[in-house]
C-alpha cells in the first residue's frame, strides 16, 4: 500500500431523486482513515463429495458496505452533512444575519410517518501514491457519535465525530480530482455547556455546571433494504425507530445528588448540549445544539476521584415526550450553506 | 508552453498539492501539470488575468452545487 499520508476520503451528495446514482466528489472528509472495508460476505458451502474435504466452492450473493467516517477534531462545518444524510435530508439553510454568512441548519427529524428524506452520499476512499480508489454510492449513516473530555491540564479539547454509514458496493473508478483541503473551525469542548430542565417548553433554560465530558450516540434507524430484484444490491432504505442516548461526567455537588433522586423514580428531562465556537463576521456565533428528552440511567453521583474532587456520571436515555411531540432536534450554525 | 498564470477561486484552503497562484512553467515544474489541469476542468482554478481580475477558462462549468464557504470568522 502507498504512504499513508496520500489516503483520502472525500465525497458528494447524491441528487435525492435518484439516490444510488454515483456523483463526482465535490468535498473531502477531514478526519482520519478507516481501513477498506469489504463488500462481500464470502461463505464456504459444505457439500458431501466423496472426498476428505468439506468444501469445493463459496458463494458471494449479495453487496455491502459498513464503513465509519471518523473526525478526531470535527469542525462545525462537517455537522450539516452527518445530519443531513442521517435525520433530515433536504435541507435549506437560513442566514442568520443578512451577509454575515452565518447559516443556520435545522435538522430535527420529524416524528411522524412523513419521511425526513435524508440525503445520500457516494464516498470515495482511495490513495493518491497507488493511483487507487474504490468509491461506494447510496451512503446514509445510521449511527453517530459525539463526544468530548475537558482536559485538566489546559491541553486540547477536540470533539469527535465518528459517523457510521452504510453503503452499496465498492466500484474501482477514478478518483475526481483537484479537491480543496476543507476549511473548518473546530469544535472546543471546553466551551460546550449542558442544561437539564423538565419539559421542551423550557429546553435550555438550566445549566448543570461542571461538564467533564459527554458522550452522545444518535442512531438514526436508517437501514438497507433488500428484497428480490436483478441486482446484488439495495436500492432502497428504511427509516424506522429514532433513538439517542447521552452519557455525562460532570464535577459532583448537590446538584448531581438531586440527579441521583431523580433517578430513583420515573421521569422525563430534557437536556440541552450546546458547543459553541467564534462569531462568523459580525453575526451568530459557531455553534452546534443537541436538544434531546429522556429519563436518567446509570446514575452515579461519586463515581470517581478526579484529583481529590468526586464527579459524578449519569446517563440519559431517549424517550419521546407526548406533551412537546418530540425527541431530538439538532441545531448548527456555521459558514457553510451546502455539502 | 505558454506562462499563464491560474489563480485558486475554489472552497477551502486549497488544492492538495498546488500552490494558490502558479503558472503552466512552474506546475510542469513541480510535477503537477495534470492536476492543475483536473482542478481548471473543475472550475477551483482560473486563469488570472493581466488586469488583475480572473477571468474563466474555457473548460467545464462549475457545478452549481458548489457551496459557499464565507470564511469569514
Amino acid at each position: 500500500m502507498g504512504a499513508s499520508a496520500f489516503n483520502y476520503v472525500q465525497y458528494g451528495k447524491e441528487n435525492a431523486a435518484s439516490r444510488g446514482t454515483a456523483v463526482a466528489a465535490t468535498k473531502r472528509w477531514p478526519g482520519t482513515w478507516t481501513k477498506l472495508p469489504i463488500d462481500t460476505k464470502k461463505s464456504k458451502v459444505e457439500e458431501m463429495m466423496d472426498v476428505r474435504a468439506a468444501s469445493r466452492r463459496t458463494r458471494v450473493d449479495a453487496k455491502l458496505v459498513r464503513d465509519s467516517l471518523v473526525s478526531p477534531n470535527a469542525t462545525f462545518q462537517q455537522m450539516p452533512v452527518v445530519f443531513g444524510c442521517s435525520l433530515k435530508g433536504n435541507v435549506t439553510p437560513t442566514e442568520t444575519n443578512v451577509g454575515e454568512g452565518d447559516y443556520a441548519w435545522n435538522q430535527s427529524p420529524g416524528m411522524t410517518s412523513s419521511s425526513n428524506a435524508p440525503d445520500s452520499l457516494t464516498i470515495e476512499k482511495g490513495n493518491t501514491e497507488d493511483g487507487e480508489m474504490r468509491e461506494t454510492e447510496f451512503c446514509m449513516f445510521d449511527k453517530i457519535k459525539i463526544s468530548g473530555s475537558i482536559d485538566q491540564e489546559g491541553g486540547e479539547n477536540p470533539v469527535s465525530v465518528e459517523a457510521n454509514y452504510f453503503g452499496r458496493q465498492l466500484s474501482d473508478t477514478s478518483k475526481t480530482g483537484a479537491i480543496a483541503q476543507p476549511s473548518g473551525t473546530f469544535m472546543n469542548a471546553l466551551k460546550a455547556r449542558l442544561y437539564l430542565d423538565s419539559a421542551w417548553s423550557g429546553v435550555g433554560g438550566t445549566e448543570l455546571a461542571g461538564l467533564r465530558n459527554f458522550d452522545i450516540e444518535i442512531l438514526s434507524g436508517l437501514s438497507p433494504d433488500f428484497t428480490g430484484g436483478p441486482e446484488e444490491y439495495f436500492n432502497s432504505f428504511i427509516e424506522s425507530i429514532i433513538g439517542v442516548m447521552g452519557t455525562f461526567t460532570v464535577k459532583g455537588a448537590a446538584a448531581t445528588w438531586d440527579i441521583f433522586d431523580d433517578a430513583r423514580s420515573a421521569g422525563l428531562v430534557v437536556a440541552r448540549l450546546k458547543i459553541t465556537g467564534p462569531q462568523i463576521g459580525a453575526g451568530a456565533n459557531h455553534s452546534l445544539q443537541i436538544d434531546f428528552s429522556g429519563d436518567y440511567m446509570d446514575v452515579s453521583p461519586l463515581d470517581s476521584d478526579n484529583r481529590g474532587q468526586q464527579d459524578a456520571t449519569f446517563a440519559i436515555d431517549g424517550l419521546y415526550d407526548t406533551t412537546g411531540a418530540k425527541l431530538l432536534q439538532v441545531n448548527t450554525v456555521t459558514n457553510s450553506n451546502a455539502y | 508552453m505558454s506562462n499563464v498564470i491560474y489563480k485558486f477561486i475554489g472552497e477551502g484552503d486549497g488544492v492538495p498539492g498546488l500552490p494558490h497562484e502558479v503558472s503552466e512553467t512552474e506546475a510542469a515544474q513541480l510535477g503537477v501539470t495534470g492536476l492543475l489541469k483536473d482542478a481548471i476542468g473543475s472550475g477551483v482554478y482560473v486563469e488570472k488575468s493581466s488586469s488583475g481580475t480572473p477571468k474563466r477558462s474555457a473548460g467545464k462549468t462549475p457545478s452549481p452545487a458548489v457551496s459557499v464557504e464565507t470564511g469569514k470568522e
